[in-house]
C-alpha cells in the first residue's frame, strides 16, 4: 500500500533508475505524457481525458536519418534513438494495452521497426485501474481490462481517500514496490477496495462483443454513407487514438545542405492518404475512409493479429467534432441498433 | 410556459418548416441537427426524406456549425439549414464569396442565445451523461438532469465563442424561428498577452502541442479550397514536420487567409482536441479587419467580400 502523501517519495525514488513517463497537464493544456520532473504530479483522476501515450513510442515527428553529399564524401547519419530504461506511470488500462496493439504492427516477428523498438525495449509499465469510468468509455466491449491491467508490471488501485493499493505482476513490479521503501502491508479493506473495482471495470459498460463485430462487417452497410455525410475528415479520431499507427515519409532539406528523412503521423481520414502518383485514389471518399478505419480496428487487425486493434478508451467519440459515436455504428453495422 | 415548452415549440416549428419544404420539393436536403450521444452533444444532419425530419433536434447541444456543409449540399439542389447566428454569417460568406447563389439555400433562422461546450461542462464539474436535456431560459443555459434543473451560468459552460458572439439572431433568413434576448458580449476574455515578445512565447507554447490533426480547417466553412496549401506537396508550402515552428507556420498562414473572411463562429477552439485558442487569434484578426476597411464578414450578402475584390482607386505600391 501506498499513502497518498508519499507519491512525490516514490516517484523520486523511481527517478534514480528510470526515465519516469506520466501525463501532465501544463498551463491548463489537456495532460499528456511526458517525463516527470521534480515537483510534477501526473493526473491519475479520471475526470479529463489525456493524450495518447502512443507520441513515447510513435512520436508524430520523427527524423529517421540524415544524408549529406560534400566533395564526393557522402554521409548517412541514423537517427535510431539509443534505448533508455522508461517507466510509464499511470497508464489506463486501455492505454496499457495500446502497448500490444502498436506492437503488432511494429514488432511483428517479421519485421522489427528500429526506432520503435528502442523506445520499447527498456519499458515498464505501471497501470493506473480506473475506480470510473467517462461516458465515452467501452474497454469492457473490447476486451477484458483486468487482463490488461495484469499484463503491465505494477498497478495501482484506490484504496480510500488516504491510500492507493499497489500491485505487482513481474519480477520487475516487484523490484519497483522496494524503490524508496514507500509501500506499507495492504490491509484487508484495501485489498476488498481494488478487487471491487478490478469486478467493476471488467463489466462496466459492455456494448458489443468484438468477435462478432469482425464477422459482421459488412462494406456496403447504410451506417458508412450516413457518417461520411457529416464525417469532417479531420484527422482527430486516429491522430488521438492509441493504436493507429500509420505515418508518412518526407525527404526535406536542412539548413547546411544536409537532407533529413522523417516520418510523420498521418490519417487514414485525409483524403490524399491513398492518392496515387498517377492520380488514381481507391478510397476516393469519406464513405470509403471511415469505413476503412473502423474495419481496421475491427476486422483487418482481429484478422491478422487475433487482437482487437481498438482498447475501447472512447477518445474517438468524446473528441469527434460531429460527435460520431463509435460504439453505435459498430452496433448499426451488427444489425442490433436501437439495442 | 416552461422553458422546456418554449423550446419544444421551437423545434415543432422547425421539424415543421423542414418537412414543408421537402415534402413541396422546393429543397433537396435540409441540413440541421439530430440527438447525439449525450444530452449535450448534438450531430449534424443531412436529411433527404420528409418522414426523416422527425429526428431533428433543436438546443444548446446544437454547436457545429452548419455553414460547413452547404456548398457540397447545393451542389445536389436546394438545400435548407437550420441556421443560428454564426451558421447564417457562414452562408452570407458564402454567398459573397460567390461560392453559392442565395437562391441555392433557403434559411431556417434560429435565434440562439449560446450553445453549451461540454469540455467546459465537465471542467465546472458537471457529468454530461447525467443529463436529460438543455434549454435556455433567456440568456442563461438550464440543464436538466434526474435531479432537477441547473443554471450552472452561461459564462462557465457556454462555447467561448458564444461569450464574444453579437449575431444572436441570422443576419439572413427565409423564416426566422424564435427570438433572441439582448446579451451583451463578454469583455476581457482573451488569455492572448500584450507586448510582441510575450505574444510570441504564447504562441510558441501553444503551436508546440498542435497535433496537425487540421480539425481545425476541416470544421471551418471559410476553409474550402480545393486542395489547401498545407497539403501540397509541389511545391511543398509549409513543412509536413509536426514540430513547433513549422505548426506555426501553418497556422499563421491559415490565419492570414481567414482576415475579413472568419464569422467568428469558433468551430476552430471548440474542436481543437489540445486546446489552442484559435479564435482568439481570428477575433484579433477580425477587429484589424474591422478597423481598417469597416467590413464584417458574412452580415450583408450584397456586400463585397473586403479581399476579393479590386478597385481602380484602390491604392496600391508605386509600380
Amino acid at each position: 500500500m501506498l499513502a497518498k502523501s508519499d507519491l512525490s517519495r516514490w516517484l523520486a525514488a523511481l527517478a534514480a533508475e528510470f526515465r519516469v513517463v506520466g501525463a501532465v497537464s501544463d498551463g491548463g493544456a489537456p495532460p499528456a505524457w511526458r517525463k516527470l520532473e521534480p515537483g510534477d504530479t501526473p493526473v491519475l483522476d479520471n475526470l479529463r481525458w489525456v493524450m495518447p501515450p502512443k507520441e513515447q513510442v510513435l512520436p508524430g515527428y520523427e527524423p529517421l536519418f540524415t544524408y549529406c553529399a560534400r566533395k564526393g564524401e557522402e554521409e548517412i547519419t541514423s537517427a535510431v534513438p539509443a534505448e533508455e530504461p522508461t517507466l510509464m506511470f499511470g497508464l489506463r488500462p486501455c492505454d496499457a494495452r495500446s502497448f500490444a496493439v502498436l506492437d503488432a504492427t511494429y514488432l511483428d516477428g517479421r519485421f522489427s521497426d528500429p526506432y520503435y523498438a528502442a523506445r520499447r525495449a527498456q519499458m515498464t509499465t505501471v497501470a493506473y485501474v480506473c475506480e470510473s469510468k467517462r461516458w465515452s468509455c467501452f474497454c469492457s466491449s473490447v476486451g477484458d481490462p483486468v487482463e490488461w491491467v495484469k499484463a503491465c508490471d505494477l498497478a495501482i488501485t484506490d484504496a480510500g481517500e488516504d491510500a492507493w493499493i499497489v500491485t505487482a505482476f513481474t519480477g520487475k513490479g516487484e523490484k519497483l514496490l522496494e524503490a524508496g521503501g514507500c509501500m506499507s502491508a495492504a490491509t484487508e479493506a484495501a485489498c476488498a477496495s481494488r478487487d471491487a473495482i478490478w469486478e467493476d471495470l471488467a463489466r462496466a459498460n459492455e456494448h458489443f462483443d468484438a468477435q462478432a463485430v469482425a464477422r459482421a462487417v459488412d462494406w456496403e452497410e447504410p451506417v458508412w454513407a450516413e457518417i461520411a455525410g457529416r464525417c469532417t475528415g479531420c484527422g482527430i479520431c486516429s491522430y488521438l487514438c492509441p493504436t493507429c499507427t500509420c505515418f508518412d515519409i518526407q525527404d526535406e532539406e536542412c539548413p547546411g545542405g544536409a537532407i533529413e528523412r522523417y516520418r510523420v503521423r498521418d490519417s487514414c481520414q485525409f483524403c490524399d492518404f491513398t492518392k496515387m502518383g498517377h492520380g488514381h485514389n481507391p478510397r476516393p471518399g469519406k464513405k470509403e475512409r471511415t469505413r476503412q478505419r473502423l474495419s481496421h480496428k475491427f476486422k483487418y487487425l482481429p484478422e491478422r493479429s487475433g487482437m482487437s486493434g481498438c482498447v475501447g478508451c472512447g477518445r474517438c467519440i468524446h473528441l469527434c467534432p460531429v460527435n460520431t459515436d463509435t460504439r453505435k455504428i459498430i452496433a448499426e453495422v451488427m444489425g442490433v441498433h436501437g439495442q | 410556459m416552461s422553458v422546456q415548452a418554449v423550446l419544444a415549440n421551437q423545434l415543432a416549428e422547425v421539424r415543421r418548416e423542414a418537412r414543408r419544404v421537402l415534402e413541396s420539393g422546393e429543397v433537396k436536403t435540409v441540413l440541421g441537427y439530430r440527438a447525439g450521444p449525450t444530452a449535450v452533444r448534438a450531430m449534424p444532419a443531412l436529411i433527404t426524406r420528409p418522414e426523416d425530419t422527425d429526428l431533428l433536434v433543436w438546443s444548446p447541444a446544437c454547436a457545429n456549425n452548419l455553414g460547413l456543409y452547404v456548398r457540397q449540399a447545393a451542389l445536389e439542389g436546394k438545400v435548407a439549414v437550420v441556421a443560428k447566428g454564426c451558421d447564417a454569417r457562414s452562408i452570407v460568406m458564402l454567398i459573397q464569396e460567390q461560392q453559392i447563389p442565395r437562391e441555392s439555400v433557403y434559411i431556417i433562422g434560429v435565434a440562439c442565445p449560446g450553445v453549451v461546450d461540454p469540455d467546459r461542462l465537465a471542467d465546472a464539474g458537471i457529468r454530461e451523461e447525467k443529463l436529460t436535456g438543455a434549454s435556455w431560459d433567456g440568456a442563461e443555459i438550464v440543464l436538466e438532469s434526474p435531479e432537477g434543473e441547473a443554471r450552472p451560468g452561461r459564462e462557465s459552460i457556454a462555447k467561448m465563442a458564444c461569450l464574444t458572439c453579437d449575431v444572436h439572431t441570422p443576419p439572413l433568413y427565409d423564416i426566422l424561428i424564435g427570438e433572441a434576448p439582448a446579451i451583451e458580449p463578454v469583455d476581457g476574455l482573451s488569455p492572448i498577452p500584450e507586448g510582441t515578445e510575450d505574444r510570441r512565447a504564447f504562441w510558441a507554447k501553444q503551436f508546440d502541442r498542435c497535433v496537425r490533426c487540421y480539425a481545425c480547417r476541416q470544421v471551418c466553412p471559410s476553409c474550402y479550397c480545393t486542395v489547401c496549401f498545407a497539403d501540397r506537396a509541389s511545391p511543398r508550402i509549409v513543412s509536413k514536420r509536426i514540430r513547433g515552428q513549422e505548426n506555426w507556420m501553418y497556422h499563421t498562414v491559415r490565419a492570414m487567409h481567414m482576415a475579413g473572411r472568419c464569422v467568428e463562429c469558433g468551430e476552430c477552439e471548440r474542436v481543437c482536441p489540445v486546446g489552442i485558442p484559435l479564435l482568439q487569434m481570428m477575433r484579433e484578426l477580425g477587429a484589424e479587419v474591422d478597423e481598417l476597411f469597416a467590413f464584417k464578414p458574412g452580415m450583408d450578402p450584397e456586400a463585397e467580400p473586403v479581399f476579393g475584390v479590386f478597385k481602380n482607386e484602390d491604392e496600391g505600391p508605386e509600380p
